[in-house]
Formats: structure tokens, sequence, C-alpha cells
């Protein structure tokens, strides 16, 4: 099975502009030919006090409006081309905030007609799901992607460009948010996925035996039971270590991810795991995910911190990868904040 | 000079293209709340039936509320992207200023009534002057029972303008005998006719230096410590 | 004001599908409680009984996710799901502009609600707490719950009465 295009006329040389505001981060870039990134400029990343007007983005969409233009502007000086020279814009138009995702939405249709170039709706996930190739074009489907950040957690088969197939996601809570209110809780500080990470570095991982909701060999999650069990467990035993609880805490996450991500590439013969989202930055996730991959005689990928958060690059590729298959979006599409990923049905 | 003019402050979408001449497009939808959706369409068909290419335009004009939320995000983040890509300059117009400036030729004092959602509304008060209106009462925004309150406090003649004027006209018919009329919503024609006029004198500034007024509360900090904290 | 008990998850599901037949469009629901408290677990339900059947998941770092109804009623075509949790700053809660949201053919269920509820006008507030006389234990992933309802306002002090007999069973 290979990639279906119907576009071809959008080739190695395009160049295409990636917005991405679904949530926290305003960013832009330029990617040419699906793979190669010319620039990538995200807004918390870069010293924007001076150059920005002094906006500091807090959550969601607060900045977006203010910020977007001098990250766009910024990507393209970076780029060190000509505006005139971007030959598509894409854009998240889902899932994510509705007054967040409009900015991008409608500053992108608009540079679209400015230009006079195809726009591109993207759906932020499958972004995430490009991501890796950004990294390592090599990769060969099909591919099992294990999605862990604070908004999300899914496990995905991707087939081919294009073609994926929903294997599990959390059913209450995203392991990121596990992470962070555990921390919280346990007074480690914040943002929580490092907190943990430190801590337990210093504790006991079989101190406590927190539950693993595995639910009946199903790709699903459940993490919300989890963190109430800590809770309580701790609010129970006040004396007990931080650490022994943040390590016990972060095997009981880790082995219920590992477990199901490794089940679901035997399952449909993967030759690599691939993680992404913000919780992939986790030191023993990553060690366990590379070990199970050995022991399964199959690769492990794992992109870099910045391709893993929210980045325009992945949005950039994924709107190439898009522009080949399905042709422009037309501009009278809106933000859609709960948009699903085009999954096949089996 | 061509000015494009982009207003969606309320649930009316609408764009307008004009100059010296005075308008010469104008588009608007006042039903369905799609601002995102219909915004872009409706900037390239007003500027292709008009015979103007985006590239003639010179200032780009844009309602910067009080208004929607939702809506005002959609025409600030796509004036300033059109400006910036074009390298011309902004000038932001009030929708409270957009709802007064058709009703100037009244010797009555305008009121602007913007439904701000949640039994609120943003208002204030123009009266006419040589070659247009002035402001006489700076925006607010409250309950209803404030706007009546103010309108009894002024005890002047008054016409009552805006889709809040609509939405809670029983209310304000109660507590003060005023006229009610005029246009529901503020018209990108509108906006064009008023930028123009400032465009002459220069009065623009950039992409940057435009931002929405919301005209909420000041903002502070949310006090977790009246709860039991998030842990 | 109702006070009720809910043994189980289920019963807590059971709550949160009576209160949804009685909400209407541009109605705010606040949840408020402890973390683990079970906020997600009504929303769940909430969600159940307008028929959403995809996974209704914690909104903490997305904000606000939003379900629509596969067949509208009572002019309710949205489910917003919000969570101020991460919110510092009010001007950040008026960003999500839940109230335009609401209004516009929508129901908003709003966790950790009530440390802004008075921007929020007639509200519900639902109020949770662990039993701390479970005797499950502590690691167990079920636990009862008690669980407060409140009503701001002349809306729902005009559904009131209906609101208490449909929650009769579980009063405490």
């Amino acid at each position: 099975m290979s990639e279906s295009i119907a576009h071809p006329e959008f080739g190695e040389s395009t160049l295409v502009l990636g917005i991405e505001t679904s949530c926290d981060e305003t960013a832009a870039a330029l990617v040419m030919g699906g793979y190669d990134v010319v620039s990538s400029v995200v807004s918390t990343q870069v010293e924007i006090h001076a150059e920005f007007g002094g906006v500091v983005p807090e959550v969601a969409s607060r900045a977006h409006l203010e910020v977007l233009n001098p990250v766009i502007a910024r990507s393209i000086v970076e780029a060190g081309v000509e505006d005139s020279r971007i030959d598509a814009i894409a854009c998240t138009v889902g899932p994510g905030l509705v007054g967040a995702l409009l900015v991008g939405v409608s500053a992108a249709k608009s540079l679209a007609l400015v230009y006079d170039v195809p726009f591109i709706g993207v759906n932020h996930m499958e972004a995430h799901l490009y991501a890796a190739s950004l990294e390592d074009p090599t990769l060969e489907f099909p591919l099992v992607v294990l999605l862990v950040s604070g908004g999300h957690t899914m496990l995905v088969e991707m087939q081919d460009h294009g073609r994926y197939r929903l294997l599990g996601q959390t059913i209450d809570d995203a392991a990121g948010e596990a992470f962070d209110k555990v921390a919280r809780f346990l007074d480690l500080g914040y943002p929580g996925g490092p907190a943990i990470d430190e801590a337990a570095l210093l504790g006991d991982p079989e101190a406590v035996r927190f539950p693993r909701a595995l639910l009946d060999g199903s790709y699903n999650f459940s993490f919300s039971g989890l963190k109430t069990s800590v809770m309580n467990y701790v609010r129970k035993h006040p004396d007990v270590s931080s650490a022994d609880v943040a390590a016990s805490f972060q095997a009981a996450v880790v082995d219920v991810l590992v477990t199901k991500a490794r089940a679901a590439a035997k399952e449909v013969g993967a030759t690599s795991i691939v993680l992404g989202g913000g919780v992939a930055a986790n030191s023993l996730l990553r060690e366990e995910i590379l070990d199970g991959c050995v022991k399964d005689g199959i690769q492990g990928f794992l992109p870099s911190r910045a391709m893993c958060t929210d980045n325009a690059a992945m949005i950039a590729a994924a709107g190439w990868h898009r522009l080949r298959s399905d042709g422009p979006t037309p501009l009278d599409v809106g933000a859609t904040p709960n948009l699903r990923l085009p999954f096949l049905n089996v | 000079m061509l000015i494009l003019g982009i207003e969606t402050a309320t649930e009316r979408v609408s764009v307008s293209v004009g100059g010296h001449e005075g308008v010469i497009g104008l588009f608007e939808v006042t039903k369905g709340r799609r601002h995102a959706e219909t915004l872009v369409p409706a900037i390239d068909f007003v500027c292709k039936r008009a015979g103007i290419e985006l590239s003639e335009i010179s200032v780009v004009a844009v309602d910067v509320g009080p208004g929607l939320f939702t809506g005002m995000r959609v025409g600030l983040s796509a004036a300033k992207a059109i400006a910036q890509a074009l390298s011309v300059p902004m000038i932001g117009i009030s929708s409270l200023d957009l709802l007064a400036f058709p009703c100037r030729h009244t010797d009555r004092v305008v009121v602007p009534v913007i439904d701000a959602r949640k039994g609120e509304v943003f208002y204030a008060m123009y009266r006419q002057v040589p070659g247009g209106i002035q402001q006489v009462a700076e925006p607010a925004v409250g309950p209803v029972e404030d706007l009546v309150a103010d309108l009894m406090a002024r005890s002047q003649d008054v016409l009552v303008v805006g889709d809040g004027a609509v939405r809670y006209r029983e209310e304000i018919l109660e507590g003060f005998h005023c006229e009610m009329g005029g246009d529901a919503h503020p018209s990108a024609g509108q906006l064009v006719q008023l930028a123009h006029a400032r465009a002459l004198r220069e009065e623009w500034v950039q992409p940057r230096e435009i931002e929405p007024v919301y005209l909420r509360a000041p903002d502070a900090k949310i006090n977790w410590a009246t709860r039991a904290a998030r842990t | 004001m109702l006070h009720l008990r809910a043994a189980s998850i289920n019963d807590t599901h059971a709550i949160a599908g009576a209160i949804a037949q009685l909400v209407r469009a541009g109605d705010i629901v606040v949840l408020a409680g402890e973390m683990g408290a079970g906020k997600t677990a009504f929303a769940q339900g909430f969600g159940t009984a307008f028929d959403i059947d995809e996974p209704i998941t914690s909104p903490t770092f997305t904000l606000v996710h939003s379900y629509d109804l596969p067949r509208p009623a009572r002019g309710i075509r949205t489910m917003h799901h919000a969570d101020v949790y991460r919110l510092e700053r009010t001007a950040e809660l008026a960003d999500l502009a839940l109230g335009e949201l609401a209004e516009f053919g929508g129901v908003v269920l709003v966790e950790w609600g009530d440390v802004v509820e008075g921007t929020f006008g007639d509200h519900l507030t639902v109020m949770l707490d662990q039993d701390p006389d479970d005797e499950a234990d502590e690691l167990a992933l079920d636990r009862a719950r008690f669980i407060e309802v409140a009503g701001t306002g002349a809306s729902w002090a005009g559904r009131w009465d209906r609101l208490k007999t449909s929650l009769e069973r579980f009063a405490c």
C-alpha cells in the first residue's frame, strides 16, 4: 500500500507555512516538501519580551491574537525567504479550544487569500502522528504511535500516510494530567512531569503497589482511579516518603503505557513504536519503551522534545501530505473544537 | 485610497470596500454566528465583485469591539493578518461608534446598546456635532438596570439602537420612555466611511497596535485560597 | 440545598443523568470538590444522559471539551465540559467566553467553577466529596460519595421541586 497522491503538483519543493494555535502555544513554521523543517517558531520557546511587546503567553487563547503575527513574521525571517515564496498555508482547525483555534484559522485563511495560495485545514492529532517522520523519514509502516500528553493519551496504528486506526485512548484523565496533579498533591512543584521524574529517581518504585487499570485487555487507558488512589493512600499514610510515592506512581503509569504499546505493536505487526506528546520526555517511559522494543525485536523511536510537544512544523508536514492526497481545503471551513481523526473503520 | 472594512463584533459578519467615492462593495450576513466560516470567502467575494485586487487595499479597518468574544477574534485575527501581509496600516473603530454614526442626523442623544450576554449590555452615549457625532458618556458594561438608571439620570430625549436594544426592548421601555430604532448591528459600510475620514488625517496604526476592547472587569488573580486549594 | 449519597460510580452517573434531564440551553453547572472527588465521573454520567457516546475525558489541560449531541434536546445542541483548574487570572476565564458557549445552544459544566462562581449569574452547583466512612480499601478505585446540589437564581428556583423529586431516592 502506498500513499495516494492525487495532487503531484505539490512536491519536494513545495514550501508550506504551518500555523498552530489550538491550545497554549502560538507557533509557525516553514517546511519544504513535507520533511525539511526550514524554520520552526514556538512562542513560549523564544525571547518574546522585547520583540513581541512584553506579552508572556499564559494559558490558552490569551495571547494568540497579539503574538501570532510576530511569530509568523519570525518564521519567515528565520527561513530566509520572501513571503512570496510560500506555496501553501496549513493550519490546525481542531481539535482544541474554539477561541484559540479561531485566531489561527482566520489568520491562515486570510493569508492564503492575500498570497493566493492553497489553504489546508489540519487535524492537530494527525499532525502529532507526523512529528516522528520529520526527524526520521525512513520510518516504515505500520507504526504504533503512543501519544501521551497533558491533554491526550492515545494509541494509534499508522498504516500509511492518512490511514490510521485508533487502538485505544484514555477514558478519563490523560497520563500527563495525572503526573501534574499527583506532583501538585505531593508538593513536588510544577510542571509535574519533570518533578515526578526527578523525585522518582530517589524513590522505591515497588514501595506501594498502586492499581494498574488494564481494562480487560483493551487498549484504552484510565488514570483517574490511580490518581485518586495515590491521594487516598497518602492521606492515610501521611509519613510515607514522597519519593517512594512518586516512584511507585510513575512505575504504575509507565507499566500500563508500555504494556499496552508493546501488545499493540505485536498485534498489528508494527516495525516500530513511536512516542509523542509531552510525557514522551519521561525518562522511565523512554527507557522502558526502548527496552521493550529491543526485547520484541522492533525499533523504538523517541523524537526530540521540541517535536513531541505542540509545534507548527508537524502542522506544515501533515498539511503537505493532506494537500497531495486531498488538495486544498475550501476557505469556508471553520474551527472544529471536537474534530476527530479520520480513523478507518475496522 | 481603498479601505477594506471588517466587522464581526456582533452576530453579523460584514465586509466592505470603499474610499473617496464612498462604499463600493458591501456583504452582510446576520444569522447563524458562523463568523470564521463566512468572513474570508466574503472578503474574496466583495473584492472580486467590486473589481478590486487585495493588493490595491491601502488601509485595513476593523471593529475592535466591545462585542462577542468569538466574533471579534475572527475579525481581528483576519484583519491583522491581511494588513501584515499587505504591509499596510490599520484603523480600529469601536462597535459603539459604528452603531451611533448612522444616527448622526438626530437631535436626540444616541445610545448604542450591544448585547453582552448573561443579562448585561455594552453601551455609550453620543450627540450630534457639526460633521458627525461625539461621545458624551464613556462606554460601559453592566446589567440592563444600570443602563436604565443612566438613561433616567440623564433624562433627555434618547434614541436607543443595537442588538441589546432589540433584546431588552421591554426592560428598557418599562424603565424609561425613549425612541427605539435604527440598525441592530454595526455595519462594515459605516466602518469604511468612518475609517476613510480618519485615513485622510493619517490616523492609523501598525497591526501590532490593534487590540480588542473587551470592556470587562479588570483582570485579577483568581483567589484559589477561597477553596481548599487544588490538592 | 439537596444532600445526596452515591454508593457507587453508577449512582453518581444516575444523579448526573437526572440533573441532565432538567437543564436547558444556556445553563451553567458548576462542579466543585477535591481532586478525585468525582467531577469528571459526574460529567460522564451527564453526557451519557444526552446519548453522547464518545469518551468524556478530563478537560484540565485542554480547558474546554465540546460534544455535539447526537439528538439535540430542548434547544441544547452541544455539551461543553470546562475546567478552570489551570487558570490563574480572571482575564483567562473571560477569554473562555463560557457564557457565549452556553447561550448558543449549549450547556456548560465547569469543573472547579466554585472559585469563580460570582461570574456565572444563574447556575447550579454540584459539590462532590468522598464519603470518609466508606470502608473500601484506600487503593480501591470506586468509593462512595456525598453530593450536594444547590441552585442560584430564579431559573433554578422554578425547577427545584422537579429536581428534588427526581433525586429523592439518593437523599440522605
